[in-house]
C-alpha cells in the first residue's frame, strides 16, 4: 500500500533534501556548522571551531528511512514551508544561517542573520515565521547531534558553548 | 557523492559561476537563498569526510569472510545495519510525548543494556519529541530488542523500533 502511494506521487514530490548552515566571521576565524540529509539517507556534517583549538570536523553517516521519515515529521510539524523570508533580517556581522528544504514539491532556501535566543526575535515584523524556523532549527540540530555523537562517539558539549540542546542524555556505565 | 547526485535534486550549480539555476520541475520555490549568487557556504558539499569503517574485525578473517558476507547480503537483504563506532543503535519513534527517561528505559533495558539513550524534547513545548536514540553494546541484544520492540506499547502509544544507521547503498 505505502510503496503504491509513493508510486502514484510526481517524482517532484518524492524528492527530499536538507541543508542547514550557521556560521559567522569573527575573532577565531570563519565558525560554522553545517548538516544536510540526502535522499538515500546520507547525513553529512562539518563543524568548524577554532575555541579551545578545535578543527574542522567533517563527518558523514547514512541514516535509514526512519530517521527520514522522523525528520520529515518535524519539517511538517513545523510548518515551515508555509513561511517566507522576505521580512526576516538579513544576514549580517553577527552571524548568517541558511536552511534549505526540498520536501512534499516545495524548495524553500532561506537565509536570515544568527538567532541568539527567542527574546531577539520578539518586535521582528515576522515574529511568527521566525519562531517556527528557530524551534525548528533547535530540534533539528538536537536530532543530528545525537546521531553524530552516537555514532562517532563526538562529545559536543567540549566546544559548542551554544548548541547545548535540550536533551535527556543518561550515561549507563557498565557497574 | 558528487555534484552529479545533487543536481539530481532540481538545485542545478552552474559548472563555470558557481550560480545557481533554476529548476525546471514543478516545485514550489521560496526563499532569498534561491537568488543570492553568493555561495560559499557549502562546506558540505567539498572535501573527505570521515566516516566509520564497515567492520572494524580482523581484516584477514574479514577477507575470508567477505564472499561470504556479500552471498548472505545478496540472498537475504537482511544485513543493512551499521555499527556505530561502540556499538549498534536502534531509532524509535512514536513515543509518548509525556514519556520520561525512565518509562523508555525499563522496556528497553528488559532486552539488553542500554549504553546509552537520547531522548530528545521538544524545545517549544519541552514535552519528549517523539524519538529516541539507544545504543547497546552488541548486535545480539539490539536486535533482540528491535524484534521484540518494533509495535509495543509504551504510555498506551504504539512505538517503532528501527536501526538508526544504514550501510553505504551501493
Amino acid at each position: 500500500m505505502a510503496e503504491q502511494a509513493k508510486d502514484e506521487k510526481s517524482p517532484q514530490q518524492g524528492k527530499f533534501y536538507l541543508r542547514y548552515y550557521v556560521g559567522h566571521h569573527g575573532k577565531f576565524g570563519h565558525e560554522f556548522l553545517e548538516f544536510e540529509f540526502l535522499e538515500d539517507g546520507l547525513l553529512r556534517y562539518a563543524n568548524n571551531s577554532r575555541y579551545k583549538g578545535h578543527d574542522l570536523l567533517k563527518k558523514s553517516v547514512y541514516v535509514t528511512d526512519a530517521v527520514l521519515d522522523e525528520l520529515k515529521r518535524m519539517i511538517d510539524d513545523s510548518e515551515v514551508l508555509n513561511e517566507d523570508d522576505k521580512l526576516w533580517p538579513e544576514p549580517d556581522e553577527v552571524g548568517r544561517q541558511e536552511i534549505e528544504i526540498l520536501h512534499n514539491g516545495h524548495h524553500i532556501s532561506f537565509v536570515t542573520t544568527k538567532i541568539g535566543s527567542i527574546i531577539d526575535i520578539e518586535g521582528q515584523e515576522d515574529a511568527g515565521g521566525l519562531k517556527c524556523f528557530y524551534y525548528l532549527v533547535q530540534d533539528l540540530k538536537c536530532l543530528v547531534f545525537s546521531l553524530i555523537s552516537l555514532h562517532f562517539k563526538v562529545n559536543f558539549h567540549s566546544f559548542t558553548k551554544s548548541n547545548c540542546c535540550g536533551t535527556h542524555k543518561k550515561q549507563f556505565d557498565i557497574a | 557523492m558528487s555534484r552529479a547526485d545533487f543536481e539530481d535534486l532540481d538545485v542545478e550549480i552552474d559548472d563555470h559561476s558557481g550560480k545557481r539555476k533554476k529548476g525546471d520541475g514543478n516545485v514550489a520555490r521560496k526563499g532569498r537563498g534561491h537568488e543570492r549568487s553568493e555561495d560559499p557556504f557549502h562546506y558540505t558539499k567539498s572535501g573527505a569526510f570521515e566516516s566509520v569503517p564497515h567492520d572494524k574485525e580482523d581484516q584477514d578473517v574479514q577477507r575470508c569472510m567477505q564472499l561470504l558476507f556479500f552471498l548472505f547480503v545478496c540472498l537475504f537483504k537482511t544485513k543493512i545495519h551499521m555499527k556505530a563506532v561502540e556499538g549498534y543503535v536502534l531509532f524509535v519513534r512514536g513515543i509518548h510525548e509525556e514519556a520520561k527517561d525512565d518509562d523508555v528505559y525499563e522496556v528497553f533495558g528488559e532486552y539488553g543494556h542500554i549504553k546509552q539513550l537520547h531522548l530528545n524534547l521538544d524545545r517549544l513545548t519541552g514535552f519528549v519529541k517523539g524519538y529516541a536514540l539507544i545504543e547497546y553494546a552488541t548486535f545480539k541484544e539490539a536486535k533482540s530488542t528491535k524484534d521484540n520492540l518494533d509495535g509495543a506499547k509504551i504510555l498506551g502509544r504504539e512505538i517503532t523500533v528501527d536501526w538508526a544507521f544504514k550501510k553505504p547503498p551501493h
